[in-house]
């Protein structure tokens, strides 16, 4: 059953496509992970780990099968797609779409592909979208459970590649840390796409959570140490430059619980930002999560047996 | 006597003809004070606290353009596509019938392009549809002043006429 949310995604397509993915079936819609939208080009849905066409009347068929007319999007569909998807504000998600995606009510993040202007070497604007990939958000609770039963409440890193369900076991992990397990939790949600919060409230089950929505992690994690007084601060996709700011979490005895783009432990190793992030000390745990599926957790190994110079 | 009530009748309706055509000029002028108004909050709403379309068109409350602002926002909220949001709303606008097309071109070209393009070229365009309204706004005073003058000088003469005759 497709949610009030994504239904209005579909609805930001052109009539013909928006009925196809509307018609999809029950089976169809809770398997889909995402919507690959190029100019002039078929439209590619992945259920799970597979990427299917999709029929006029919303059924799925295989790449490699011709028998059927796959659903195309011409260039002007796509641009006005995405205008409808940005609500007709694009000066709204200026940042957002310099930096290479939006995030829509229900916290489904749209990656972006186009020209980008630039300007003293930095992105004014992005122009001529070219290509679009819907990633469809979902709330699984319980998901954080083999998580929480393996490890108790420390420092820890997730590490997995996109479409592992990084955001979805850290939105559990906030819920049942702050109800089941009685933690203050903060939630850096720079991107919307943790909670999905719009007009103040999240469209996710945070459970008992204080969520900071759009701010830069830097500075919501001193702000939140500052005037919160969290046990955990929970954030998403750590960068290097964000080192900086769990360093002071660390300082303030607050555990940090996040997740970082990797395919196994030794590229976050190897990852020199990575590695200047491990060596603050915060992170007492490295989770892996399997690929395959997810929120599946592949591996956990201690910081200390990675022997960080 | 029928020659007087004649020239009587087309002096009362030169009058009013002149009353109609000042009091339809000086709609046009409000109703182009209007939209300058509403641009100008565009522009500040966009500048500082940068609302979603939907939210700046229904927090607009310049009485000449609240239909119009009020009707694609309602439109925008059904999907619609913005240019053809934009061509209703004023098409569908009472307000704006007083509006000379060229003005209801611009106006739309305006409403179509709101939201649609980064930030710098939202004021960009922004600024210059202000710029043109206020030409418009500015032709429109003279046209009224005009059209005041021509008026009034048909209605003394066609005065001076009857009286004349009277005499």
């Amino acid at each position: 059953m497709i949610d009030m949310m994504t239904a209005a995604i579909f609805k930001c397509f052109p009539k013909k496509i928006s009925a196809a993915l509307l018609s999809m079936s029950d089976d169809v819609c809770a398997d889909l992970r995402e919507i690959r939208v190029r100019a002039n080009k078929p439209i590619v849905v992945c259920l799970g780990s597979e990427m299917y066409f999709i029929s006029d009347c919303g059924q799925p068929f295989e790449l490699t099968s011709n028998w059927k007319k796959p659903l195309t999007v011409t260039s002007d569909e796509l641009i006005n797609t995405c205008l409808k998807l940005c609500e007709f504000s694009v000066y709204k998600r200026q940042g957002e779409i310099n930096n290479g995606f939006i995030t829509v009510d229900g916290g489904h993040r749209i990656g972006l592909c186009g020209t980008a202007v630039m300007n003293e070497g930095k992105i004014r604007s992005v122009t001529d979208i070219s290509s679009m990939n819907i990633r469809i958000a979902r709330q699984f609770n319980g998901c954080a459970d083999e998580f929480l039963s393996v490890t108790p409440v420390c420092g820890t890193l997730i590490v997995g590649v996109p479409s592992s369900g990084k955001t979805t076991i850290l939105r559990d992990i906030s819920r049942q840390l702050s109800t089941v397990y009685a933690k203050k939790v903060a939630v850096i949600d720079e991107r919307f796409e943790l909670s999905a919060s719009h007009g103040g409230s999240p469209y996710f089950d945070m459970g008992l959570c204080d969520v900071y929505c759009g701010y830069p992690k830097h500075i919501a994690a001193i702000q939140a140490i500052r005037t919160m007084s969290p046990d955990i601060v929970i954030c998403d996709e750590l960068t290097g430059d964000d080192t900086e700011s769990i360093q002071a979490c660390v300082n303030l005895g607050v555990t940090v619980i996040a997740s970082v783009h990797g395919s196994g432990l030794e590229s976050v190793i190897k990852n020199h930002q990575m590695y200047s992030l491990l060596k603050t000390g915060a992170f007492e745990r490295l989770v892996l999560l399997s690929g395959d599926i997810p929120c599946r957790i592949a591996a956990v190994t201690e910081t200390e047996e990675l022997n960080l110079a | 006597m029928l020659r007087y009530i004649g020239i009587f009748a087309v002096f009362i309706s030169m009058c009013l003809f002149g009353v109609y055509l000042v009091s339809r000029m000086s709609q046009r002028i409000k109703c182009l004070q209007g939209i300058c108004e509403m641009l100008a909050f565009f522009k500040s709403s966009i500048s500082y606290t940068m609302p979603y379309l939907h939210e700046m068109l229904r927090d607009c409350n310049i009485p000449q353009t609240k239909e119009l602002t009020c009707s694609m926002a309602d439109k925008l909220a059904l999907n619609e596509d913005i240019t053809f949001a934009a061509e209703e709303s004023v098409c569908s606008t009472k307000a704006l019938s007083v509006l000379g097309n060229e003005e209801k071109r611009a106006l739309i070209t305006v409403l179509s392009k709101l939201g649609t393009t980064d930030l710098f070229d939202q004021s960009e365009m922004l600024e210059n549809a202000q710029k043109r309204f206020s030409e418009f706004l500015a032709r429109a005073a003279e046209e009224k002043d005009k059209n005041a003058k021509v008026s009034l000088t048909v209605c003394i003469y066609i005065g001076l006429a009857f009286l004349v005759m009277v005499i």
